[in-house]
């Protein structure tokens, strides 16, 4: 029984998750422990990322809440090649399994990490959770097998546009309103919130792109026959277009693959706030038509944007900027102005994910 | 409505050319074309234009392709208003960037082209004895955090006087940076006389990330004439040389990380500063020069062998640029002329229209890529401001940043909206608030003297820029070599 969590190193990249793990009561989560001291202590986590409160407070100081937990959740930080700061964050969990503290640990981490952190769990008679892969047999005759509730997918046209928090959304209102809801998650670690992931084998450099695609449709087919949802809302990763040479957003290969072996009765396509203008909004249905054989429902604006000023020298990370809801709403309200009559939904409003949850119910009913 | 081209006309000796505001762009013409656009705009700007125009261009082959290719377009911006003008409240409130502490307003120095040696210039305050406090400085850090939501790099600089008088309170921000800012990217940064840059400090602050300028004008003899120990007056190279020998010896991989600034008094013959950089000390470290500015209402004179050299090095540099000469074979004035003539030609990409709202192309964003404390914790801009200019403060790291005002400073064009919208420089235009602040407001008239030294700098670029082109297609027809 977890008496006591803390999530470390907390970021916005963490935000959605920490999200669900309040909203589903999944593990007691008490603090949520930022690097250094560069945002105000005390406030609710959900400040971070822009969205709605969650009821955490952010907290300085991993060594002084280490000593009133029994459990650290290693959050996935964006560590933008700091090294030292890496070092620092293993040294810090290194600690706390010497305390006998529990981690479950959503960071990405090499085999040889993993090795080295599971024996020192296991010395320190401590639990060192970390995401399991899809356990599937792997058959890759997925075309033989019928998919026939309807698919809800949901996609980026870039990356880092609040993809995972519609995920969890249209999952959670869908499911309140009663629906038995499959959801499988862009993300590939997931499963450490009870939520199936997006599986591993769609990113193995072993596998062919034509065996990928085979076992992904019998993946899901498969997962149908073991949860019989009413629905299935399924997370796209990547984004569907590369936003330049440099920043290629892996082309949109995995949404490729995706849509090219299922139909989809739902799309909605993320965009970032503000970057987009009308023009490209316009262009969306056509690239997601020719490209992807798909079509497009839905536009969910994030509150996030790609940060242009940061790209102006030849050592740029990718840089994002977090508005608030209001900037999002005056967004749709320039865009719909003067673009064609997609729908546009706030995705960091609850009653805009609503109206978006209703639209996909009338449109799937139809 | 004005429905004149939205263009301005160039020639030179071998062709005629204009600038297209709306595609940015530079499009050559014939000279018959030439005369009829000089004609049309001419005759257009006492009426404002007409439908008549549209027909003149309409009726002439060259001009109607052109138009029909996107130019010629007589869209003008409607309001002028700088485009991030909505967002700037969040940039300050999370994404603020470079963070300046003025540790200290004392100088060791008291260089006789520093504008705060006299302090008799309306834009700069005047050498005092003021340094900054421990509680100033860590509570300009808090501030600094407390902004930085989604900043991922930040920076932050240390400015004086010569900062190096507070080394101590430096160090203590370096460490609290380092605690305060774990997690995101943190970089320092200095500009320094190197009078006190001894080996140790040298190794700290590089070891902790800090990018380090050093002032060095030249050679003893050029150096000397403008940069005077504060003390006695006497001249101060041998001291500051003499520091960087000695890191170059016992640090060597620390002290190619260090650059150096140049101050071009044009009376100097500059072939001796090109000399002096182009030995070993600095052959290989980035060298920064720039032409020593005027006090506002003063001038600068310039001695012929300046000239020379100066003409000398922007041509190699133009040749260096269409690929005529290796730019290793550059002096160091030279390759900062080069370094100007890419910005522009980055600054040269095709639009297909002007906005109806726009703003300048100058003005940073007040506040986000510098913010700049002075010793008793007030925030301007930046460093080049005199420090009790209540139109440029932006309010003090105990109480807020006034977005407002940062909204007024960044939309200086407002202050000449009318010549603004029309201006064949709006793209280009580097008018900045700092320069046109008389001391207790944005004046009109310091603009108007502004806007022309704009134009007139852009309109150089623009001739420069037309020059190459000339001198690469000559080269291309195989008619010079």
């Amino acid at each position: 029984m977890i008496k006591k969590t803390i999530v470390y190193p907390y970021s916005r990249s963490f935000a959605a998750y920490l999200r669900h793990i309040n909203c589903n009561k999944l593990y007691n989560v008490t603090e949520a422990v930022i690097p250094g001291r560069w945002w105000k202590d005390n406030e609710d986590a959900g400040g971070i990322d822009g969205g709605e409160k969650i009821g955490i407070p952010i907290r300085y100081g991993f060594e002084d809440c280490l000593n009133q937990c029994d459990t650290v959740i290693w959050a996935s930080y964006e560590y933008y090649d700091n090294k030292a700061f890496y070092d620092t964050v293993l040294s810090k969990i290194e600690k706390a399994l010497e305390l006998g503290k529990n981690i479950v640990c959503f960071e990405e981490l090499t085999k040889k990490e993993l090795q080295l952190f599971k024996e020192k769990a296991a010395a320190n008679n401590c639990l060192f959770i970390y995401k399991e892969n899809e356990k599937y047999p792997g058959s890759d005759d997925g075309a033989q097998k019928p998919i026939d509730v309807p698919i809800i997918t949901v996609t980026g046209l870039t990356e880092e546009c609040s993809k995972f928090d519609t995920e969890l959304n249209v999952y959670r209102a869908l499911s309140a309103k009663g629906y038995r809801v499959l959801l499988i998650s862009s993300k590939t670690n997931a499963n450490l919130l009870n939520i199936y992931s997006f599986p591993s084998f769609m990113f193995s450099p072993k596998r062919s792109e034509m065996g990928k695609m085979r076992l992904l449709r019998s993946y899901i087919a498969h997962l149908q026959q073991k949860v019989s949802p009413d629905v299935i809302v399924l997370g796209v990763p990547g984004g569907l277009l590369p936003f330049n040479d440099q920043y290629d957003m892996h082309y949109g290969i995995i949404a490729y693959e995706v849509f090219s072996v299922l139909k989809t009765d739902y799309n909605v396509v993320n965009v970032w706030c503000d970057v987009l203008d009308s023009l490209i909004i316009d262009k969306i249905p056509d690239i997601c038509r020719y490209r992807y054989g798909m079509n497009v429902n839905a536009i969910g604006v994030s509150n996030i944007s790609l940060y242009l000023e940061g790209l102006q020298d030849e050592q740029s990370t990718l840089e994002y900027s977090v508005y608030d809801s209001d900037m999002v709403d005056k967004t749709i309200a320039f865009t719909n102005k003067e673009s064609n009559s997609l729908k546009m939904y706030n995705l960091v409003k609850n009653d805009s994910v609503d109206k978006l949850v209703d639209d996909i119910i009338i449109s799937l009913s139809e | 409505m004005n429905n004149l081209p939205f263009i301005k006309l160039f020639k030179s000796v071998y062709g005629h050319y204009f600038f297209d505001v709306n595609t940015n762009q530079i499009v050559k013409i014939s000279q018959d074309a030439y005369l009829k656009l000089e004609k049309i705009l001419k005759e257009g700007s006492h009426t404002g234009g007409s439908d008549l125009i549209d027909e003149l261009i309409q009726g002439d082959l060259e001009l109607s392709e052109l138009r029909s290719e996107g130019f010629l377009k007589s869209n003008r911006p409607l309001k002028i208003e700088m485009k991030e003008t909505a967002k700037l409240p969040y940039f300050l409130e999370h994404r603020l960037r470079t963070l300046t502490l003025q540790v200290t307003q004392q100088c060791n120095f008291r260089c006789r082209y520093c504008h705060y040696t006299y302090g008799d210039d309306k834009q700069y305050h005047s050498h005092k004895s003021n340094s900054m406090s421990w509680e100033t400085a860590k509570a300009a850090i808090d501030f600094f955090a407390e902004r930085t939501r989604d900043t991922v790099r930040l920076d932050v600089g240390f400015y004086g006087g010569e900062p190096l008088l507070e080394y101590e309170l430096i160090k203590k921000c370096v460490e609290y940076c380092k605690t305060k800012f774990e997690g995101k990217k943190l970089s320092f940064h200095m500009t320094t006389n190197a009078f006190l840059l001894t080996v140790d400090r040298a190794r700290y602050l590089i070891e902790n990330g800090t990018s380090i300028l050093v002032s060095i004008d030249g050679p003893r003899e050029i150096h000397d004439k403008n940069r005077k120990n504060a003390g006695n007056g006497s001249g101060t190279f041998d001291v500051v040389f003499k520091n960087l020998e000695k890191i170059k010896n016992e640090i060597p991989q620390y002290y190619e990380k260090l650059s150096f600034n140049s101050v071009l008094d044009p009376v100097n013959d500059c072939s001796k500063v090109n000399n002096f950089f182009n030995c070993d000390m600095f052959r290989k470290q980035e060298v920064k020069a720039s032409v020593l500015q005027p006090s506002v209402g003063k001038g600068v004179f310039y001695s012929q062998e300046y000239l020379n050299t100066d003409k000398k090095d922007r041509l190699l540099a133009l040749l260096a640029k269409i690929g005529v000469i290796e730019e290793s074979c550059l002096s160091v004035l030279a390759l900062n002329n080069l370094t100007a003539i890419k910005r522009f030609d980055d600054d040269m990409q095709r639009f297909d229209d002007i906005s109806q709202v726009m703003g300048h192309g100058g003005p940073c964003q007040p506040g986000v890529f510098k913010l700049f404390v002075t010793t008793n914790g007030n925030l301007f801009p930046c460093e080049k401001i005199k420090d009790n200019s209540e139109v440029m403060k932006l309010g003090t790291v105990f109480t807020s940043i006034d977005a407002e005002k940062a909204k007024y400073l960044f939309n200086v064009g407002n202050i000449c909206t009318e010549r603004c919208v029309n201006c064949w420089n709006i793209r280009h235009c580097q008018l900045c608030a700092t320069k046109i602040n008389d001391g207790n407001a944005l004046s009109a008239e310091m603009c108007a003297t502004e806007c022309k030294k704009n134009c007139s700098n852009t309109a150089s670029r623009i001739k420069a820029y037309i020059a190459l082109r000339e001198v690469k297609e000559m080269i291309d027809k195989g008619a010079v070599s």
